[in-house]
């Protein structure tokens, strides 16, 4: 059902409650007022009709009574007669009756049936019930029934009605009597009349039989096409008198329970009408009933009457009809133009509603730059400006709140990460920010830490009051002479061990408080390892010094020695030669320990200048040098000799005009004599060549090529570092201790030439040095 | 059942004593006719009751009137109305040994009522007001009615005296002592005015 709803809903475009109630609010009060007056007019008709039917039923109740009284008071006025009277004394005396009298009698009674033809039959019954005097009346023709036809049988009824009667009183009973001729039932009104000698004492029963069907006819006015229904009906609930089905007494009279208006009406209705009420009911579903007690009886059930008018509500209430149908097409345009109405207003108030739905849902997925467009120019578009000025604020407020939460990340990262203590103290000293290194570096942890006094916790007994001033100056002023800057101070660990720190300090304003942020950097092995450093630092210095020391006099003490050996050596060969004593063998030795000498002399000189260049008591001298005639000419002409006695060429080629440069000369000198010492050292066969040239650049270039054994491109890296040969070990063919070509390379260095190196194993070597 | 009413009725039997039984006839004529609906009825001097009997009376309804007009019955008897008329009728009584009022009922209903107090019930229609009936409660079970003729028989009445009366519904109760014999019957012819 309300899945069936809400399709229907969907389907009129009815979206959401507000829809509903806003066509409901602008629908239902039109059509509430409506139906309200609609119906009070339908009521007012409807009680107009009502008081209709009551009158109706008085007005019957009323012409009933004033019938009754009519027929009484004709019966009464023949009883009145003189000869009535004579005949009632007969009946007291000796019941015998004159024919005279009775005659006239029985004629007074045929001029009322002949005047009336509801009359149907006058008895005159002695007190036993005895016939006396009867006359009827059949298809309008009167008779009067001979002496020898009249009933032998005494009428006990109207005996035991008769007796229980009160002077005065005329008593109505239903009846039907059955027609000889046509044997058909004939409902009857019996009137019973007791009738009372001067004494006061029943002489004789009146009764007259009325024809009803024909009495109420008389009483029941006509309804024309109405569906009116006048019921009679007596104590039990029978029906006497029925204005539908009078044409069928017959079964009216036989069928007990179709013919009782238990059987037609509600019990509530039915048991009303037979206590006697009198009262209007639309109890009984479509039909107006008036019901009433008419000839006032109190006699048995079967003996009482009731008048009942029974209308079609409908039918009989068109106005009302009319009016229902009025109703209806009021109620459907009504309906239909406030459900208009309902749909434009909830169109004009909720398009925009839907809008801001639809702009709150973008706005929520995380769309803060949509924007609500709507233009109604009322309150609606005050919401939807204040709502758009609200998202602006919003997405601002997110994107800071974006910005802190990152920085409070990186904050609460960095002090959790941190290997300092940071903490943040208030105005009271109160800790209330204590990183993990803090708990690590102190020994407290974070709950014992927190809300404690920092003053207490860390800070030496002897500096305490100090802090406290520093820190309260320093919250006071907002600024301190530490704020930036970082301070030495002592501070105190859990276990009471005081140690070296470093504080920074930094002030933040949150809420109206000032609080102090510090980072605190325990700096105790920072302090020894630098008292280490300085330390180590000077054993070095001193440690090289010496060495430097020992080097030098080494160098002296073996240079000093070897001369003399040496020159006493020169000084013996050349005895030897000048006695003529000097044979080759002796020469031979004397050439061994003459360049063995040579060979101790240079390796304690290039010790001596690394040792010199190491300490930094090398003293390079740049000036503006001819490399070529300074230096190389000179060289050459030294090399020459020894690559001759080796067999090989030895060329210098000059192709520069200005073979200048600003360097040391002595360092170069060196540098040249190392690598023209090697080149003839490598090579056993072919030449040396030493080219001196300007490149492009003007700087000058000097290139020594051998064809000696060359240097495997593995080596060529580890070619200038001090004591390497490519040979290692008692294996090697050269000697040398390695130390010349990391000279030149610190040479080279500290005069600026770079220095470069090609080689081919077995083709050889060049090095080239561009000056600068 | 069956079996134990042929007991009650064999022991009924035994316990009676078997004595021979006189009849009761005659003859009652009114203004020089015989008269129907006399009830004539024979009540032991010595004061005796009777046992209600089993068999119901029956007060029938038919073509507008009560069939019989008169029926006697011994005190106790249940008297049943059935209505076999074409139309409804109202039963009721105001007589001072019962009053009842069945209400109107329809043709194939049935009424009943027990007469258990001797006298005259007058029984009368609300709806049709020429039906009238009498009951006649008797104290006695020797009773008869006259037929058209005015002719009566009791059977079967033991010996001894009784007080004989007769009852009418325009005249009033005659009352006489009559003697019944062992063997024989009794003839009784009346004249009433």
């Amino acid at each position: 059902m309300k899945n069936f709803l809400k399709k229907i809903f969907s389907v009129l475009g009815i979206q959401g409650k507000l829809t509903l109630i806003i066509i409901l609010l602008s629908t239902l009060p039109i059509t509430l007022v409506s139906i309200f007056t609609v119906n009070q007019e339908i009521k007012y008709k409807q009680e107009e009709n009502i008081r209709d039917i009551k009158t109706d039923v008085k007005g019957l109740s009323e012409r009933t009574v004033v019938f009754l009284t009519r027929i009484e008071s004709e019966i009464m006025l023949v009883m009145k007669s003189t000869e009535t009277k004579k005949i009632l004394d007969d009946l007291d005396h000796n019941e015998m009756i004159q024919k005279q009298t009775k005659e006239k009698v029985e004629k007074e009674f045929v001029n009322i049936l002949t005047d009336n033809d509801y009359y149907l039959k006058i008895n005159l019954l002695n007190k036993r019930g005895k016939e006396i005097i009867s006359v009827f009346q059949d298809q309008k023709k009167p008779y009067v029934v001979e002496q020898r036809y009249l009933s032998k049988t005494p009428k006990m009824f109207y005996v035991s009605i008769a007796n229980e009667m009160k002077s005065g009183e005329i008593n109505l009973s239903p009846s039907e009597i059955k027609n000889p001729t046509s044997n058909k039932f004939i409902p009857i009104i019996d009137f019973i009349l007791p009738v009372y000698n001067q004494n006061n004492k029943l002489a004789a029963i009146l009764t007259v039989n009325i024809h009803a069907e024909k009495l109420f006819e008389l009483l029941v006015p006509s309804h024309g096409t109405t569906s009116k229904q006048i019921l009679i009906v007596n104590g039990e609930g029978f029906y006497i008198f029925h204005s539908e089905r009078k044409n069928n007494w017959n079964s009216l009279f036989t069928r007990k329970f179709d013919e009782n208006i238990f059987h037609d009406y509600n019990q509530e209705i039915a048991q009303n009408i037979l206590a006697g009420k009198t009262e209007t009911t639309l109890k009984q579903p479509g039909r107006i009933i008036q019901y009433s007690p008419i000839f006032s009886g109190n006699q048995a059930a079967t003996n009482r009457y009731f008048i009942i008018e029974d209308l079609s509500a409908a039918e009989v209430l068109p106005s009302i009809q009319r009016l229902k149908e009025l109703f209806t097409v009021v109620i459907i345009f009504v309906g239909a133009l406030s459900l208009i109405i309902g749909f434009w207003t909830a169109r004009r108030f909720l398009r925009p509603i839907k809008q801001l739905i639809l702009g709150t849902q973008i706005i929520r997925s995380g769309n803060l730059n949509y924007k609500l467009e709507i233009k109604t120019q009322d309150e609606l578009q005050e919401l939807v400006n204040n709502f758009n000025q609200l998202v602006l604020e919003w997405k601002n407020k997110q994107l800071l709140e974006k910005e802190v939460r990152k920085s409070e990340k990186l904050i609460a990262s960095l002090t959790q990460t941190a290997t300092d203590a940071i903490l943040e103290v208030d105005s009271s000293g109160k800790i209330i920010v204590w990183n993990d290194a803090a708990s690590r570096i102190f020994g407290f942890s974070k709950d014992e830490a927190l809300g404690n006094s920092v003053f207490m916790l860390i800070v030496p007994e002897r500096d305490r009051s100090t802090a406290k001033e520093k820190v309260a100056a320093f919250l006071k002023n907002g600024s301190d002479t530490s704020l930036g800057t970082t301070i030495k101070i002592n501070a105190l660990r859990k276990n009471g061990e005081e140690f070296p720190a470093e504080l920074s300090f930094s002030s933040v304003l949150m809420d109206d408080q000032l609080y102090a942020t510090g980072i605190i950097r325990d700096i105790t092995k920072r302090e020894k390892m630098v008292a280490d450093l300085i330390e180590a630092k000077e054993k070095a210095e001193v440690a090289d010094r010496l060495k430097s020391e020992f080097l030098n006099q080494m160098s002296h003490e073996i240079r000093t020695p070897l001369n003399a050996l040496l020159n006493f050596s020169d000084y013996i060969h050349d005895d030897l030669k000048e006695r003529d004593q000097l044979t080759d063998d002796i020469n031979e030795n004397f050439n061994e320990v003459k360049e063995s000498g040579a060979r101790i002399i240079r390796t304690v000189e290039l010790i001596l200048l690394m040792s010199q260049i190491q300490t930094g008591s090398y003293e390079n001298n740049p000036r503006k040098t001819n490399i070529y005639d300074e230096i190389l000419k000179p060289l050459s002409n030294k090399y020459r000799q020894v690559a001759s006695e080796k067999n090989l060429e030895f060329n210098v080629i000059s192709k520069s005009d200005t073979p200048f440069s600003y360097v040391d000369p002595y360092s170069v000198t060196q540098i040249l004599s190392h690598l023209l010492d090697n080149a003839i050292k490598f090579t056993n066969k072919g030449s040396i060549t030493v080219e001196i040239e300007n490149n492009t650049m003007q700087n000058l270039v000097v290139a020594i090529k051998d064809t000696g054994i060359g240097i495997s491109e593995a080596y060529l890296p580890k070619l200038f570092t001090p004591f390497s040969q490519e040979q290692q070990g008692l294996t090697r063919t050269y000697d040398g201790n390695g130390l010349g070509l990391a000279l030149v390379k610190r040479l080279c260095e500290m005069n600026s030439i770079s220095i470069e190196v090609t080689s081919m194993k077995s083709e050889g070597t060049c090095f080239k040095m561009i000056f600068p | 059942m069956k079996k134990n009413v042929i007991l009650a009725s064999v022991i009924i039997l035994l316990s009676l004593p078997i004595t021979s039984a006189g009849d009761l006839k005659g003859k009652i004529k009114a203004e020089g006719e015989g008269l129907s609906d006399v009830v004539v009825s024979l009540a032991p001097i010595e004061k005796k009751n009777f046992p209600a009997p089993k068999e119901t009376a029956l007060m029938d309804q038919k073509n507008l009137a009560f069939v019989p007009h008169v029926l006697p019955v011994l005190i106790g008897t249940k008297v049943v109305f059935p209505n076999s008329d074409q139309t409804r009728h109202s039963v009721f009584s105001r007589s001072k040994i019962k009053k009842f009022d069945f209400g109107t009922y329809p043709p194939g209903a049935e009424k009943s009522i027990i007469c258990d107090e001797a006298g005259i019930l007058t029984v009368l229609c609300y709806i049709h007001h020429d039906m009238s009936a009498y009951i006649v409660v008797l104290e006695t079970p020797y009773f008869a009615k006259t037929n058209q003729s005015g002719e009566y028989t009791i059977h079967n009445i033991p010996p001894g005296k009784y007080h004989l009366t007769f009852w009418h519904e325009e005249t009033e109760i005659k009352s006489q002592d009559i003697v019944i014999p062992e063997h024989g019957t009794v003839t009784k012819n009346i004249s009433l005015e």
